[in-house]
């Protein structure tokens, strides 16, 4: 676990959040609007709903309930700090949706990657026994 | 595993807990605490992340010593800190009757609790081979 693979861990989830949805108008959801084949739709439908749930599924294990609420809290303070400070405007409905799909990105990469920090800093290392 | 528990990594955790420790509290007048508590009531949001910044870090770091150390290395290990503050005591290197010493002395102990238990399960896998994981399933 170096800290290049920290950053590429945590730009795989924000990849992923923003290319499911973002409010550009470049995304999975908004393609589904274009003229695309169905069969071509499903099948990247079905490619992103696999790696949303193995995602999910990574960070609810590392995390767990606690975890997730804790970061969440985390996040939603931060988001008011930031505020606080004057550096995001709350008011505007586009910072919204990007703070949303940052704090959702943020969540997901830090589950992806807290087993491999934890093991690092303390030597403790989770398993999956059976594997899912 | 290459270069586990090497004194500079151990080192390095005991002088992390410490800046945490110290960050949250010490008797200079420059910390959370007094940040947060003792100065104006403005920018309650930034306090309150920055709280539970904090707040986690301490839970990873409690949490590390419970699984690495648990009741029965943590218990003797605190045992001996206490006693090491008091022979400390005894010899006149330290005055527990002068709050400040008392203080510095206690977050002292604090951070050498949690950055062994931070450590230990590093320290212990490099002594005897024995990994600490856990079953998330």
């Amino acid at each position: 676990m170096t800290t290049f693979g920290l950053i590429v861990r945590t730009l795989a989830c924000f990849a992923l959040v923003f290319a499911t949805w973002n409010p550009t108008g470049h995304s999975y959801l908004a393609w589904l609007h274009g003229d695309a084949t169905l069969a071509a739709k499903t099948v990247v439908g079905a490619g992103l709903l696999t790696l949303h749930i193995l995602f999910i599924r990574i960070t609810w294990l590392s995390l767990g309930l606690a975890g997730v609420a804790l970061a969440l809290a985390v996040l939603v303070f931060g988001v008011l700090a930031l505020s606080e400070l004057g550096a995001v405007d709350l008011s505007s409905g586009a910072t919204r949706d990007y703070l949303s799909l940052v704090g959702v990105s943020m969540v997901l990469a830090t589950g992806v990657t807290w087993s491999l920090v934890k093991r690092r800093v303390t030597g403790q290392s989770n398993y999956l026994n059976p594997p899912p | 595993m290459h270069g586990i528990a090497q004194p500079i990594g151990i080192l390095v955790r005991m002088l992390a807990v410490m800046l945490l420790v110290s960050a949250t509290y010490n008797p200079s007048g420059y910390s959370y605490y007094h940040w947060a508590f003792r100065a104006n009531a403005d920018q309650w949001a930034v306090k309150s992340v920055i709280g539970l910044l904090i707040v986690i870090a301490f839970i990873v770091c409690v949490h590390a010593t419970i699984r690495s150390l648990g009741l029965l290395l943590s218990i003797p290990l605190i045992i001996v800190i206490g006693t090491g503050i008091w022979l400390l005591s005894n010899w006149g290197v330290v005055d527990l009757s002068d709050w400040l010493q008392r203080t510095l002395v206690l977050e002292g102990a604090v951070a050498l609790l949690l950055g062994t238990g931070v450590s230990f399960s590093l320290i212990r896998y490099r002594l005897s081979g024995q990994l600490d994981s856990r079953t998330l399933t």
